[in-house]
């Protein structure tokens, strides 16, 4: 049950820092709804002012999933504390970017990787200037630079000679 | 130092605990004391209604009460009073103990940070001490190459001045053996009126012998000097040309370094503030194909 609640949730969630911040929303709903006796209440009622609207619509279609799969809600309650420790245990990628992108585009890189590194695999962006021209991430324990850093050196010979005919003329 | 800020903090409010268990124990002594006493009363007047009058019975009782009733309040003021007592000890120790903290606590910012200063100032002392030194050892080079090509310019003049001197020192001697030659050719051509002609004609045919030797001689003498100043002189060329080699080298090394680092370092700005971020993002994927490519995700 647990794998299947795991799936459900990576289908739509591409980094480490939106499962966290998805499993504390419903985490929270939960709270609601399980123990608030008569409560009717939607995940919009509840989380909407704590998350941007991308965020909601994933919680919602996390919880039509586990509708559609026949997992029910204090399952999935009683799950997320695991969840949430175990995520240590799926394959994660630290990827350095030099500029913020949009949710879309985070998504987006995270599909990348799942495609051509492994699949259900985590993503965990950081900001850092110094990867201008590319990017660097953190793979196996080791960081690769494939910034601007590493095609001027790819290409060292070849830019130092432009450089210095332009220079000498 | 925060071991003994906390031992010291859990010393004080032990130390104002157990006063405060004592006076429970007095309290609950006094209380057990007046209970006795109203026990003993009731007893000692039931013992005496028989001798006693109804209405002294009555006003014994009520007096006995009373004065129960007194030490029991007394004892309660007395228990209250300790207790606030103790909460205000109990209420200074901790407003110590937490000024020990904050104190201990400006004291390990302060540590920190000097100590995070010096760091930082360590790595810049490294870091112009690594740079110094390197233009030192590009200093040091320079003033080799030009220290060495002054002494191969003064030993080439030393050596010219020498082989100089070899050439008319030769000069002079074969002049001299020339004029030696001339003068035993005279003095032999006078003796050979009185002697035979073929005494005579041994005798010019050995001083042609001699001639032809101290000639071949002095010849030979002239091709050894004029190699050898040939080849001293293609040495040291050699030498300052590898010097001079080794020394563009390493310069151009340093100049070329300097070139990639700022080319990186405008590029760099410039990409950040020119690229749109669907170009950012372009990059970003050619990155991953790239790295795909090279094997590093296998």
């Amino acid at each position: 049950m647990l794998v299947k609640i795991v799936s459900i949730m990576l289908e739509n969630t591409y980094t480490t820092d939106d499962l966290i911040e998805r499993i504390g929303l419903m985490r929270k709903y939960y709270g609601v709804k399980l123990f608030t006796e008569g409560n009717t209440a939607t995940l919009a009622d509840v989380v909407a002012s704590e998350c941007e609207p991308h965020t909601l619509t994933a919680v919602e279609q996390w919880e039509e999933r586990f509708a559609e799969s026949d997992v029910q809600s204090i399952v999935v309650y009683e799950a997320l504390d695991t969840v949430q420790e175990e995520l240590a245990g799926i394959p994660s990628v630290t990827l350095y970017v030099p500029v913020r992108f949009d949710a879309e585009q985070v998504e987006s890189f995270g599909a990348w990787f799942r495609e051509n590194v492994q699949p259900n695999m985590l993503l965990s962006l950081r900001i850092d200037p110094r990867a201008t021209g590319g990017c660097g991430f953190v793979w196996n324990d080791v960081y690769h630079d494939f910034s601007l850093h590493y095609y001027l050196d790819k290409e060292r010979d070849a830019v130092t000679e432009l450089v210095n005919e332009q220079v000498h003329g | 130092m925060s071991d003994s800020v906390n031992s010291q903090s859990l010393q004080s409010v032990f130390e104002s605990t157990v006063p405060f268990g004592v006076v429970l124990w007095i309290v609950i002594a006094l209380l057990v004391v007046v209970i006795a006493l109203l026990v003993a009363m009731v007893l000692y007047v039931r013992k005496q209604r028989v001798a006693l009058m109804p209405e002294m019975a009555q006003q014994a009782i009520l007096n006995a009460e009373e004065r129960a009733q007194a030490i029991v309040a007394d004892a309660q003021a007395q228990a209250r009073d300790l207790r606030n007592e103790l909460e205000k000890e109990r209420t200074r120790a901790l407003h110590e103990d937490h000024q020990s903290v904050e104190r201990f606590l400006d004291a390990y910012r302060f540590n920190l940070e000097k100590t995070i200063k010096e760091l930082s100032y360590g790595v810049e002392k490294e870091h112009m001490r690594a740079t110094t030194r390197f233009v030192e050892s590009l200093q040091a080079i320079e003033q080799r190459v030009a220290m060495n090509a002054e002494e191969a310019k003064h030993s080439m003049d030393s050596f010219t001045d020498q082989s100089s001197q070899l050439f008319t020192r030769l000069s002079h001697e074969i002049a001299n053996v020339e004029k030696g030659i001339q003068h035993l050719a005279l003095a032999l051509e006078e003796a050979a009126v009185d002697e035979s002609d073929r005494n005579a004609e041994i005798v010019r045919k050995e001083m042609q012998k001699i001639g032809q030797e101290t000639a071949k001689s002095v010849t030979e003498v002239a091709a050894g000097l004029d190699k050898a100043l040939r080849m001293n002189i293609e040495k040291e060329f050699a030498a300052i040309t590898s010097e001079l080699s080794e020394y563009r080298e390493a310069r151009m090394r340093a100049v070329n370094e300097r070139l990639l680092l700022l080319l990186e370092e405008t590029a760099q700005i410039a990409l950040q503030k020119k690229l749109s971020l669907q170009d950012q993002a372009d990059l970003v994927y050619r990155s991953l194909e790239e790295a795909k490519r090279r094997g590093v995700f296998v």
